[in-house]
């Protein structure tokens, strides 16, 4: 780890671009200065209940340098190194003559900067961040625009991978599908080397038009001494579904917000998430899902799976407006301890405004069963490969509400690959 | 005494079901009422219960020379009309045996208590009549039944409340052979002079134990043939479409 | 249809108007209106407080006028309460006498309506001579002083039993607490100081009423009962029928301490009368095998705040909440459970159900803490919510933290509401529209309303109906 001269990225504004549109330019200077009016957050904050602020430790990460990948990039996905574009895959020429667009922001913004900017930073972070939603907002994002005309269906998942180093990285994921549109998304971060400690303040907005249909992965695997945010929005009109996962294996602090808004009827949102920490990483997730309109339906599924002397903190709140009748929505959160130091803090909320509606949340703390580890025992396999397959199963279980394939089986396979690391 | 029903139209969200459905259902007789889905089938007997989704814009149904159509659903039950539920409620905390001395004890003249041994003595004979556990009593009503086992539930309620007119909608849909038989034995015990019974169905086979004197073919809200228990048979063997060309205009 | 005439809001107006149905106003002892250290040393000339009691609602007083309202994570309604406007202490040195002739008819019926037996009624309608209550008062107190059961008011407990009471007064619920627990440190009155002796187990449930004296309806009353090692006791407190005309605050603290293997049972039936703020701070201390139970009912009042606790303080103690709540129109019940578990093997249970009807709102709150170095701890944690109307509400925010995998914890929380198809399938079978939904909401809370002793349970049956009753249509 070098000991870094550049100013933290707290303390300086970013960089004007020269090659913005007015319109940009003006979003991000407004957004500096709406960082520098919020205050840091504070332990007695709400939205910010049982965190360990003081782990957050955001002053050491300047601006990244350009770097170097170190391998071949993935063939067929936009990678990103340290903030800067490494590779961008060709668009199928189809797709591009149905009108489809998928483009670095950057692009987007010179090509297709008429659409963009109706839905680039236009959702907010309610849960707690605002202050660093402006930061990303006032910064030099990298990322991809998704945006799927009506009608159309993209059958081949499209990726995007963001790489840190040292520095600071604002990975920005959007995706725009019309009317009756069909789309999956992977988004993978993850740190260049082990050794290198860099902060993601990331963003990620969904937008599902009537009867349109999303599915996104994030996987977030970081080095220990990283830091990441990931504020996240998803808005769901008429007769839509979203489907999204959250992978959370990496990083020591990192806070996950993620908002849904159930605004047309008939809409659904399955938030799911698997969070495998180890050492002394800290886990804090917030949700909300809210219910604006009649006979909307989501379901949230937190898995954690506690090790060592791990931290996780979860607030989810369900909101059902008044008149929004006929609402289904459910939220489980379940953490499973591991070891003696793990600590796992819950608040599942529900605010029911109307009738006629069916909503219920869980949250369950609890160690594996010794019954369980004899069973497996009894067969032969070790104590630790037996907790470790019982742990793995725990959080596996998330998964079956998953039935895009390339999703399946890239989280299973990460996830998979993190229980490996621990035995 | 009948239950008699004149040219009943009823909408539902402003879209008619029932388009003048005539229909007579004598004390002591059984009648049944086949015909293809969305015939309006189910919608006649909610209508007949009083469900408040459905609008009756036109038509009368009188029960013993009683306006139905002037009596609230729990009147409507009080003066004899029983409906046994296509899909049964689910009622949870509330045990059958709570729930059937409520329904009894509405039914009491006001001051009055139902005599609780009588009552648990009926109830548990018809439930050994029809082959319900005993334990039912104290389960909830409904509650993780199997659809026989609720359908059965409903056979026991209507003779635990002994109605003069019973609408049975689609009682052997979700029926394992030996369910069927045991709530047809039920239905045929309560056969009588002082009652009538409409049974809803959309196969024959539960006519083959519920014998009927009359059968009738409804479709598109109209009730477009009447005839007697062989009519359910050439309905089986010929299908739907057979009646609808039989009317067709030449 | 009929007789089953009075609407919801006919009652609460009622109840409120009752407040104009007087009482001659004899008030020998006065603190007029308004709180200061003046107020404070009244109570204790006109009680002869001992010097440290005086000095103890001295310090509270400082501390209440130093904490901010709690409306930030309260409800706003809290602004509406004026502490100028309140009388801290009043008291007639006599009960109000009355004639039951001069009941009003209505009042009559709605104690008709739920059963409440002939004494009781006379004596919430303020009529004394019906009903002796500091007979009934000395015949259960003589019965159980014979086992060495000390029940006096707080006064008494601080002044006769200094030796007894005053280790733990004050220590369950510390003074700076919240601004209501300081309230209510500075200017408490009333209230039960309850010791029970080693392995005593008092089979009669032990009741506020009956040693209720001239200090009558306790605004501020603090009760304290300590259980020595292997007693057992139920207390109840209130009752099922609306107190009519008591003033519009109420901020009670209950301290529990169960010893070794003792049992301790509260039970609360509040019932308010709508324009009444109730703020309760309650709280017990578990020892080792010790238990605490509160079961707790609240319909009454224009804003409850009351989050039962139990510190779980040494190896195999238990601590469980039970509540039913009801939100009419213009209410909220907003309560829960704090499960403080301290020590190893502890088990904490909490089950609440609340009914929203009109535009009523109930919210649940909870807390179950399980720090690290603990092993074998245990909590479950069951809150529904059923609405009645398009317009009713309910919110849930409980907040569970474990530290370490030596714990289970579980919290199911949901809402559903009686739905327009059951109403339907109740009415075919005759009931009308009001025994069908009273049927259902007895039903929802049904397991909850059987732990109640059998007198309570008929009477907040039907007391749940009558709520229910305007609700339809």
């Amino acid at each position: 780890m070098s000991a870094t001269l550049t100013p933290s990225v707290l303390n300086q504004q970013p960089e004007p671009d020269a090659a913005a549109p007015a319109w940009l330019s003006e979003a991000r200077a407004d957004a500096w200065s709406k960082f520098g009016s919020l205050p840091m957050p504070e332990p007695k904050d709400e939205p910010w209940r049982f965190a360990s602020i003081r782990k957050m430790a955001l002053e050491g990460f300047g601006v990244a340098a350009p770097a170097e990948l170190g391998r071949d990039a993935t063939g067929g996905a936009f990678t990103f190194v340290n903030n800067h574009s490494v590779a961008t895959p060709e668009i199928d020429p189809e797709l591009a003559a149905k009108g489809v667009v998928i483009a670095t922001i950057a692009q987007a913004t010179a090509e297709h900067g008429e659409i963009l900017r109706r839905f680039l930073h236009a959702q907010s972070a309610p849960l707690g961040s605002e202050k660093f939603r402006a930061l990303h907002t006032a910064s030099q994002i990298t990322g991809v625009f998704v945006f799927v005309p009506a009608g159309v269906v993209i059958d081949k998942p499209i990726i995007i991978e963001h790489h840190v180093g040292e520095g600071t990285i604002f990975p920005h994921t959007l995706v725009v599908a019309e009317a009756n549109s069909q789309v999956t998304v992977i988004d993978r971060l993850a740190s260049l080397d082990n050794a290198a400690n860099g902060l993601a303040v990331g963003v990620f907005d969904l937008y599902a038009a009537d009867g349109a249909a999303i599915n996104y992965l994030r996987t977030q695997n970081l080095s220990l001494g990283s830091r990441s945010f990931a504020i996240g929005t998803t808005l769901a009109e008429k007769d839509s579904d979203v489907k999204s996962v959250l992978l959370n294996l990496g990083a020591g602090w990192s806070r996950n917000e993620h908002v849904s808004h159930m605004n047309g009827t008939g809409s659904n949102s399955d938030m799911l998430s698997i969070t495998v920490p180890t050492g002394e990483q800290e886990v804090d997730q917030r949700t909300f899902q809210h219910h604006h309109a009649q006979h909307t339906t989501s379901d949230l599924l937190f898995k954690n799976a506690l090790y060592d002397q791990t931290k996780s903190v979860f607030g989810g709140l369900i909101l059902v407006d008044e008149g929004a009748h006929h609402t289904d929505s459910y939220q489980t959160c379940r953490n499973l301890l591991l070891s003696d130091k793990a600590e796992a803090h819950s608040m599942p909320g529900l605010e029911i405004n109307a009738d006629q509606v069916k909503c219920s949340h869980g949250s369950t703390s609890g160690q594996i069963g010794d019954e369980q580890i004899f069973y497996l025992m009894a067969r032969g396999i070790h104590e630790e490969t037996s907790r470790r397959l019982i742990a793995l199963g725990f959080t596996l279980e998330v998964l079956e509400k998953i039935s895009d394939k390339a999703i399946l089986e890239e989280a299973t396979a990460m996830v998979e690959a993190k229980f490996a690391d621990i035995g | 005494m009948s239950l008699s029903i004149k040219n009943l139209h009823a909408n539902i969200d402003g879209t008619e079901i029932l388009k003048g459905l005539t229909l007579d259902i004598p004390k002591g007789e059984v009648h049944a009422i086949m015909g293809p889905n969305g015939s309006g089938k189910s919608t006649l007997a909610k209508v007949l219960a009083g469900h408040e989704d459905y609008e009756v814009t036109d038509g009368t149904v009188s029960m013993d020379n009683q306006d139905l159509m002037a009596m609230e659903i729990d009147e409507r039950s009080r003066a004899g009309f029983f409906l046994a539920f296509q899909y049964p409620m689910e009622i949870p905390g509330v045990s059958n045996a709570n729930f059937l001395r409520a329904a009894l004890q509405a039914r009491m003249p006001k001051g009055e208590d139902l005599d609780a041994v009588e009552f648990y003595k009926m109830m548990r004979d018809r439930m050994k009549q029809l082959g319900m556990d005993e334990k039912f009593t104290g389960r909830a009503v409904n509650e993780g039944f199997s659809g026989g086992e609720k359908k059965r539930n409903e056979i026991l309620q209507m003779m635990m409340l002994a109605p003069s007119y019973a609408v049975l909608d689609e009682t052997d849909s979700g029926l394992d052979i030996d369910a069927l038989k045991v709530v047809s034995e039920g239905v045929n015990a309560m056969r009588s002079p002082a009652s009538g019974f409409l049974v809803i169905t959309h196969y024959q086979r539960l006519l083959d134990y519920i014998v009927p004197d009359v059968v009738h073919v409804m479709t598109d809200g109209k009730i477009v043939k009447t005839g007697g228990k062989e009519l359910a048979l050439e309905l089986e063997e010929k299908g739907y479409d057979w009646v609808k060309d039989e009317l067709a205009p030449a | 249809m009929d007789e089953e005439t009075q609407t919801v809001t006919t009652i609460a107006e009622e109840k409120d108007t009752v407040g104009d149905f007087t009482f001659p106003e004899r008030n020998k002892f006065d603190a007029g209106y308004g709180l200061s250290e003046a107020t404070v040393d009244y109570i204790s000339d006109v009680k002869e407080d001992p010097d440290w009691v005086r000095e103890f609602r001295k310090k509270a007083l400082r501390v209440f006028e130093e904490k901010p309202m709690p409306t930030h994570w309260a409800t706003k309604d809290l602004e509406a309460i004026d502490f100028d406007a309140i009388r801290y202490y009043l008291s007639d040195g006599e009960r109000p006498k009355k004639s039951w002739d001069d009941v009003p008819d209505d009042i009559k019926e709605t104690f008709d309506r739920l059963g409440i037996p002939e004494q009781e009624r006379a004596f919430l309608a303020g009529v004394e001579a019906q009903f002796d209550s500091e007979a009934a008062y000395s015949n259960v107190k003589d019965a159980v002083s014979e086992q060495g059961v000390i029940f006096v008011t707080s006064a008494e407990g601080l002044k006769e039993h200094e030796e007894i009471f005053r280790p733990w007064f004050g220590k369950v619920i510390p003074t700076s607490d919240n601004k209501f627990s300081a309230l209510n440190s500075a200017v408490f009155s009333g209230g039960s100081f309850i010791y029970v002796p080693k392995g005593v187990k008092v089979s009669h449930p032990l009741q506020a009423y009956f040693r209720i004296n001239s200090e009558n309806f306790g605004q501020f009353e603090r009760t304290l009962i300590i259980l020595d090692e292997g007693a057992e006791l139920t207390y109840m407190e209130g009752c099922t029928a609306p107190k009519f005309g008591t003033p519009t605050l109420h901020s009670a603290v209950v301290e529990l301490v169960a010893m070794k293997d003792a049992k301790l049972q509260y039970i609360t039936v509040q019932n308010w009368s709508s324009n009444v703020f109730n703020l309760v701070t309650k709280r017990g201390i578990a020892h080792e095998n010790a238990e605490v139970r509160w079961i707790d009912c609240n319909i009454g009042s224009r804003l409850t705040m009351k989050y039962p606790g139990v510190v779980m303080k040494e190896p195999g103690a238990r601590g469980e909440v039970v509540s039913i709540a009801l939100a009419n129109d213009g209410q909220h019940q907003d309560t829960g459970a704090k499960m403080i578990h301290a020590a190893d093997n502890t088990t904490s249970n909490v089950v609440s159900k609340s009914i929203s009807v009109g535009e009523g709102r109930s919210t649940y709150r909870g807390q179950v803490h399980i720090p690290k170095h603990l092993k074998g701890c245990v909590n479950n944690t069951e809150c529904d919510a059923l609405l009645i109307n398009a317009k009713s509400k309910t919110d849930t925010y409980p907040a569970i933290s474990v530290k370490g995998n030596q714990h289970q914890t579980q919290h199911e929380a949901s809402v559903s509401q009686v739905s327009e198809e059951q109403i339907f399938y109740m009415q075919q079978r005759g009931l009308s529209e009001a025994a069908a939904m009273s049927l259902s909401v007895n039903g929802f809370i049904n397991d909850l309303v059987r732990e109640f002793p059998m007198e309570y349970s008929v009477e907040l049956k039907r007391l749940i109906d009558l709520e229910m009753e305007g609700s339809v249509g």
